[in-house]
């Protein structure tokens, strides 16, 4: 299983080497090079952005901030701390999560997260759409987890809740949340064949 | 935080699952601990499949307004620390604190460090080792303060306050129980109210009351909100 998955793992989209040499070429300028890393990241960061905020219009503007901010900020990519894609997904990751709780903290936040509370994280997995081999890798690997493991994993991820807020939602302690992300991600990452 | 604590919040650091503040916390231990930062990495790595898995083709509009607007961005040089375009510091800290403010202390303060470009004293608090929040109670508002026995010094935060009644404004007091020392005002309008003070000395408590405009010697009504400060 480990050997298909490092196979599957060499058709992401972007595996490091173009996205990381495309990145590069952004950083001194070229617009033509920004141009296919757009054709690249820009649905998998308008995908994780519509997933963590639902709302398409916010979604969008997410996304927008995120590509020209990768733009903006491509110089500053240092190879040494990971992936060019983590390093866009990770950003993606962060505007998305940023933009959830500042509305959770306009809005009364306690009947949000009832609200969203009815919404369970197993939907998530149904939603990844295995269209492509790498996500039915990622489907797969997911539900080798423990409910645990993963119900802490994908709340925290596509719904951009913290640990403590996950601790609340499954009803478990602190330190176990804490540790189940930590432990479901470490064997997410052997089943997925991530080396870095 | 002990390194144990921080080590074992690697998990959650790489979903965005901490507070700010405890992200902060992350990343000053993995600045030194090259194993923590390989772990760190490979589980960033981890995360980011996640998100391509989640990948949906944008509306078609989107690629010509990115393409745009970057015509208009000027690009970063390399090495910089992030900061934010056409925004003074404490602006800026102003507004992100109004955005945030309210889900947790810990997420304003952690944010208000994150994008603080220079060192000042309100930044150098937030590096403090020693530096913890606290929740306010009471029935005035929501407030935080971040507190350093090391540097001596709290940072109020406050805000969803009433606009004190006319002729009055609010004041905050170190409160000790041989009686309370002001530790500042909390500046008018509606945006959220922050007060750097030094000299915790004896202080248990820091409490914001109502006083008539110029301030009083000490607190001439109730706290409408209270931080016990840690022991």
């Amino acid at each position: 299983m480990r050997e298909r998955a490092r196979a599957g793992a060499a058709g992401v989209p972007g595996a490091r080497s173009d996205v990381d040499e495309l990145l590069r070429t952004v950083a001194k300028g070229d617009e033509r090079a920004f141009e296919q890393l757009y054709d690249v990241i820009a649905a998998p960061v308008y995908g994780l952005a519509k997933r963590i905020l639902r709302n398409p219009a916010q979604s969008e503007e997410v996304a927008q901030e995120v590509l020209v901010e990768v733009w903006r900020r491509a110089a500053t990519f240092d190879p040494a701390r990971g992936s060019a894609m983590s390093w866009v997904m990770t950003m993606a990751h962060h505007r998305a999560v940023d933009r959830v709780r500042a509305e959770q903290s306009a809005a009364n936040r306690d009947e949000k997260v009832a609200r969203r509370d009815v919404d369970r994280p197993f939907d998530e997995v149904a939603e990844l759409v295995a269209t492509r081999i790498e996500h039915e890798q990622v489907r797969r690997c997911l539900s080798n987890l423990t409910d645990l493991q993963r119900e802490s994993i994908l709340l925290a991820y596509y719904r951009g809740h913290t640990y403590a807020d996950v601790a609340n939602l499954l009803d478990a302690a602190l330190p176990t949340v804490k540790t189940r992300m930590r432990d479901g991600l470490i064997r997410l990452r052997d089943c997925l064949g991530v080396t870095r | 935080m002990t390194n144990a604590d921080v080590h074992a919040l690697t998990g959650a650091y790489a979903l965005g699952a901490l507070s700010e503040f405890e992200t902060v916390a992350v990343e000053r231990h993995i600045a030194e601990c090259t194993q923590c930062a390989d772990e760190v990495r490979e589980l960033l790595e981890t995360t980011s499949r996640l998100g391509l898995a989640a990948a949906v083709e944008p509306p078609p509009g989107l690629k010509s307004r990115v393409l745009a607007d970057i015509g208009e961005v000027r690009q970063q040089p390399p090495g910089r620390p992030r900061t934010v375009r056409g925004s003074s510091p404490w602006a800026l800290r102003l507004s992100v604190a109004a955005a945030v403010v309210g889900i947790a202390g810990a997420a304003v303060f952690g944010t208000l460090w994150l994008r603080t470009p220079t060192e000042d004293p309100a930044s150098a608090l937030l590096r403090a080792a020693d530096a913890s929040v606290i929740q306010g109670h009471g029935k005035g508002g929501t407030g935080s303060v971040l507190v350093s026995k090391d540097r001596n010094q709290v940072m109020v935060l406050a805000s969803d306050m009433a606009a004190p009644p006319p002729g009055h404004v609010y004041q905050a007091w170190f409160m000790s129980p041989n009686g309370a020392r002001s530790a500042g005002f909390l500046p008018d309008g509606p945006a959220t109210k922050v007060v750097l003070a030094t000299g915790i000395g004896d202080a248990t408590q820091v409490g914001i009351s109502v006083e008539p405009i110029g301030g009083s010697e000490e607190p001439t009504t109730d706290a409408v909100m209270v931080f016990d400060l840690p022991t």
